[in-house]
């Protein structure tokens, strides 16, 4: 039996209405965790499909003169002082980084100008593996290459040549076959032949070169510029540049997600404690006589301000660990539902339990403090005249 | 000994004064039973709540063990109330959610340690005292107003005050409960216990060392019988 024992007695005493404020908070507190936690996934989910749009690093070769480029690419030195890079050394120094699980897709270019029915058009090798992952927004009229000879095309050569797909071309005396023609994309995609990188590196006599690599990285909780810095330890003779608007772009929809999930949260533990701190200034006004009586026997102001702290710092433990862990299952049940985050699990952290338990305790008795304090002013005399 | 000297308290509601005590003087001796006694109004509850700390006078002085009541900061006021001084309402004002038992230790309930064992077993020999023994684990909704009010008697005696204070102790019990508590309140005074009450009920006066009367915000003492 201690200060402790007051409360204690009081919240099993009056069960219904602790129940019903327990409710509330653990109510609360299980949605802001759900929020969170959802918010979490579906925001991991829109980067991981916003990086399937387009790359955001690009590494070329180090130029030692001005940079002319257009659309990521360096046309300088593609047109005078034409530097490559070797694909293999560079693929595999960037899935080597510090922070490879944040490399999304490694795609590779060789870029050439050859001849197309008297015409110069410019031919890109890629990895279409690699190059699927940050172009899943190609739309493509027939088929993806399958074999080293076959090609797609983009739109605007598709139409300037009068080629559709299942023709059959000649590009410097080597018949390829169209597989698939580009719908518009208005990119430079729209404008050039892709074929696979292997073949135009061996038919240009370039085995293993290559212009340019486009990274995709995955940016959240790491700062792009991390990502970059390790890519250019592994790389010192390239140039390596982060797309910043890119990034942006994509962290401010997902900082949106986050932002919108934080208010609501905000918003509904908000209101579970003002819930609890009207309970309370209830609670306290109730028990007037009851800390008139404590007054009278010694009890000081600290003493009864206390043991009214006690009771929402009570609430307050019950409902965060239940609100927790309820949340936690509820966040499970809202991704199953929405179909969303299938390759992302929740993990279950303990520092992120006690931040939350210590965080919703705090905010218990927050809530709880002026009401608490107003039973620490009840004077004991005008308290008993009420006897 | 307890010594009120000129104790003026008025109250007021708006623009009206209500001067409840005028000038009150009174000295207390150690083991002394003094009946307070008027009518309705008459200021007997604001002169016990003055002497018992819970009230401060507009004017004058209360000095127990040679320093002034009325003047103490809060804390000195507290460890007074906890240490020498306790308070019977006419209400028992007992926690409801709290045992027999604990209802008793109250007074010691108030810090993080917890009661230490031999205060527990005084606890247990004043409800013995009060005649509850049987009942110590109960809560307080299931004994009767006269066993409510022994338990209030015993939760002011575990402390072992110098003075007990009570505001119309009786005020709520049918007349056979009230002789009850009057006869166990007598036997402490017997025992030494100082013994300020205030009461309406005149045939309780006989048992008192003295009487005083509170009538128009001044003392009147009057001598008591023989008691019980």
């Amino acid at each position: 039996m201690n200060i402790f024992t007051i409360p204690v007695r009081n919240l099993r005493r009056k069960i219904l209405r602790t129940a019903l404020m327990l409710v509330i908070f653990t109510i609360g507190v299980l949605s802001m965790v759900a929020i969170n936690n959802v918010s979490r996934v579906v925001g991991d989910s829109f980067e991981k499909k916003m990086n399937q749009f387009g790359a955001n690093i690009l590494v070329y070769p180090k130029a030692d003169t001005l940079k002319i480029s257009y659309g990521g690419f360096d046309l300088g030195s593609l047109a005078y002082d034409i530097k490559y890079l070797h694909e293999s050394r560079v693929v595999s120094s960037i899935n080597n980084i510090e922070l490879k699980k944040n490399i999304g897709a490694v795609a590779p270019k060789l870029v050439l100008v050859k001849r197309l029915l008297g015409q110069s058009v410019v031919m890109v090798g890629v990895n279409w593996q690699e190059e699927l992952k940050i172009k899943n927004y190609w739309g493509i009229k027939g088929k993806l290459p399958e074999k080293p000879d076959d090609i797609l095309i983009g739109s605007g050569i598709a139409e300037y040549f009068k080629i559709d797909n299942n023709s059959v071309v000649e590009i410097e005396s080597i018949l390829y076959e169209v597989t698939g023609v580009l719908e518009e994309t208005g990119s430079d995609d729209d404008s050039v032949i892709f074929m696979d990188i292997r073949h135009l590196q061996s038919i240009s006599g370039m085995s293993d070169l290559v212009n340019f690599v486009e990274v995709s990285a995955l940016c959240s909780g790491c700062p792009i510029e991390d990502i970059v810095e390790q890519i250019s330890g592994k790389l010192p003779d390239t140039d390596i540049r982060a797309l910043q608007n890119v990034v942006k772009q994509r962290m401010s929809a997902k900082g949106f997600v986050e932002k919108l999930a934080g208010t609501v949260s905000l918003v509904i533990m908000l209101t579970a404690s003002c819930m609890i701190g009207l309970f309370m200034f209830t609670s306290v006004n109730e028990r007037k006589k009851e800390i008139g009586v404590l007054r009278s026997m010694g009890y000081s102001r600290l003493n009864v301000f206390n043991i009214f702290c006690f009771e929402a710092l009570l609430i307050g433990v019950i409902a965060g660990v239940l609100g927790y862990f309820s949340g936690f299952f509820v966040s499970f049940k809202v991704l199953e539902i929405l179909k969303l985050g299938e390759d992302i699990v929740i993990h279950f952290r303990f520092t992120r339990f006690v931040t939350t338990f210590l965080l919703v305790t705090l905010i218990s008795v927050a809530a709880s403090v002026i009401p608490a304090l107003k039973a620490a002013r009840v004077d004991p005399s005008e308290a008993l005249v009420m006897l | 000994m307890l010594v009120a000297d000129k104790i003026s308290k008025t109250f007021h509601s708006g623009s009206v004064e209500n001067r409840i005590l005028k000038n009150i003087s009174i000295k207390i001796d150690t083991g002394q039973f003094i009946c307070v006694v008027g009518r309705s109004g008459s200021g007997k509850s604001t002169f016990l709540n003055i002497l018992s700390t819970l009230l401060k006078p507009d004017k004058g002085s209360v000095v127990f063990e040679g320093q002034d009541i009325t003047t103490l900061p809060e804390n000195k006021i507290n460890s007074l109330r906890q240490r020498d001084f306790a308070i019977i309402f006419q209400f028992h004002h007992l926690m409801p959610y709290l045992t027999v038992t604990e209802n008793v230790l109250l007074p010691y309930m108030n810090k993080l340690m917890p009661v230490p064992k031999s205060v527990i077993r005084r606890a247990e020999e004043c409800i013995d005292r009060v005649g509850l023994g049987a009942r110590r684990n109960m809560l307080p909704g299931r004994l009767s107003g006269g066993e409510q009010q022994r338990v209030a008697v015993g939760r002011a005696l575990v402390k072992s005050p110098e003075i007990l204070f009570a505001d119309e102790p009786t005020g709520n019990l049918d007349k056979k409960t009230g002789d009850e508590i009057i006869s166990l309140m007598k036997n402490l005074n017997n025992e030494g216990l100082t013994i300020i009450m205030v009461t309406h009920e005149l045939s309780y006066i006989s048992c008192a060392d003295r009487v005083v009367v509170i009538e128009d915000g001044i003392i009147k003492e009057v001598s008591a019988d023989s008691c019980y």
